[in-house]
């Protein structure tokens, strides 16, 4: 995401909410990459992620109108992503899967059955590291994307998911803590 | 996994480690669709907010038409319910009907209350002429009567008026209240006696002939130089009819 065009994201959606198209391709082209991550690495496949891609930016078009200034843009957009997620999560059932944040073992489990060899190929890395992001329960998951692919702060990611900071450092804390395990060695 | 740069809630290796595997790119199909939905949704506001706009404003002119012409309808009903008569007569009938209808009516209905003064008016009419006038206006009174039966004439053609009276109705809406007072005047007299010679046709055809045929008998004996009788019969015409100027050659030839 470029990060220097933030300060202007909002300006952008207003713009767009006046009937400015080219104001909207901006802001997309700014967003898409990130976003699309993020949904890819919160579903299950790719092709469900693309649906809810789109219906992410459709829910933003339709509702440019509700937007106000004074909350971030993309504090607004990953909070309509969040929401659509959960729809996602309570149609499939799995809802009582996305609910989980104990500090469960699965993951160390899984780390300790896939114990890589050492490898110093960075690709290697970085594969094992979106693998152990996908092991992750899914608030946890949830907290450290909005983190690295909104670049939100931990303020902000917790208004953008509706909770307090607190709980968003605590969750973060799981992740980061997880995710080191599940790494082993490897950083 | 110790590394001073981290805190509980940063991880600079793993931060760093994710932004290197953020390769993954949205398909342009996907983006195409998103912006073309983008563009077409502001571009149609325009256009919706225009029929929006043309959208409740039709229905609620008709409305307001509607209610208005309904509300005048009524309302004119309420307070004039002959124009509303005479607009249902003026859908079958010529424009300057209804109005020789209506004046016709008002002329008929003063017509209905002179009835039992028409004597008194006939006699005052025929006292008034001048001895020139005299023949003209007796012919006048005595002709109109003559030409229909009182029976058989009925109500409608009764307060019905020649075509040739029908101009000054319509011209007395413009015209000077002293000459729309004369007109009326004049129309019902007119309207009077007509009136009357229904009502009276019978007596007058006997009056007339009476007339003709004592004048004729007064110049029959005046031919037959029976002055006398001509003179008595002159006297007894005098006595039957006293306001009756009498032809010139009965008055020289009895003098």
């Amino acid at each position: 995401m470029n990060h220097m065009n933030k300060s202007n994201d909002e300006e952008l959606m207003l713009r767009y909410n006046g009937g400015s198209s080219d104001a909207f391709a901006v802001l997309y082209q700014q967003h898409k990459a990130a976003l699309y991550r993020y949904m890819l690495r919160s579903c299950e496949s790719k092709a469900v992620a693309e649906e809810l891609y789109q219906d992410v930016w459709m829910n933003v078009i339709h509702a440019r109108g509700r937007y106000k200034a004074t909350a971030k843009f993309s504090t607004w957009l990953y909070s309509i992503a969040n929401n659509r997620l959960i729809d996602h999560y309570r149609k499939q059932g799995k809802w009582d899967d996305y609910l989980v944040d104990d500090d469960g073992e699965h993951c160390a489990v899984a780390a300790q059955h896939e114990q890589p060899e050492q490898q110093a190929d960075i690709n290697q890395q970085i594969e094992r590291l979106l693998h152990c992001l996908e092991k992750l329960p899914p608030l946890q998951r949830q907290v450290f994307l909005l983190k690295e692919e909104a670049g939100l702060t931990l303020n902000a990611l917790a208004a953008s998911i509706g909770i307090g900071l607190e709980a968003a450092k605590s969750r973060m804390r799981y992740a980061l803590g997880k995710l080191r395990l599940c790494m082993g060695g490897e950083i | 996994m110790n590394d001073p740069h981290q805190d509980d809630c940063h991880d600079d290796q793993l931060s760093q480690l994710y932004q290197q595997s953020r390769m993954e790119e949205p398909p342009m199909s996907l983006d195409s669709a998103i912006l073309t939905q983008a563009r077409k949704v502001v571009e149609k506001p325009e256009k919706k907010r225009i029929w929006n706009r043309i959208g409740w404003m039709v229905p609620l002119a008709s409305t307001a038409i509607i209610l208005l012409t309904a509300t005048l309808v009524i309302q004119m009903k309420a307070e004039h319910p002959e124009l509303m008569t005479q607009a249902v007569v003026m859908d079958a009938a010529p424009i300057a009907e209804p109005e020789m209808l209506e004046s016709e009516n008002e002329v008929a209905a003063q017509v209905e209350t002179a009835l039992p003064v028409k004597a008194a008016l006939e006699k005052k009419a025929v006292g008034a002429v001048t001895a020139k006038q005299a023949p003209v206006s007796s012919a006048r009174l005595f002709e109109r009567p003559s030409m229909e039966s009182a029976d058989q004439v009925p109500r409608a053609s009764r307060t019905q008026k020649p075509q040739s009276h029908s101009p000054p109705v319509r011209q007395s809406r413009s015209a000077p209240p002293s000459l729309q007072s004369d007109r009326m005047v004049s129309d019902m007299m007119d309207a009077e006696l007509e009136a009357s010679g229904s009502a009276q046709t019978g007596s007058k055809i006997n009056d007339e002939l009476s007339i003709d045929a004592q004048l004729k008998q007064i110049r029959e004996l005046i031919v037959q130089k029976k002055i006398d009788e001509a003179q008595k019969s002159l006297d007894g015409f005098r006595k039957a009819y006293p306001g009756f100027i009498l032809p010139k050659d009965i008055t020289d030839a009895l003098k």
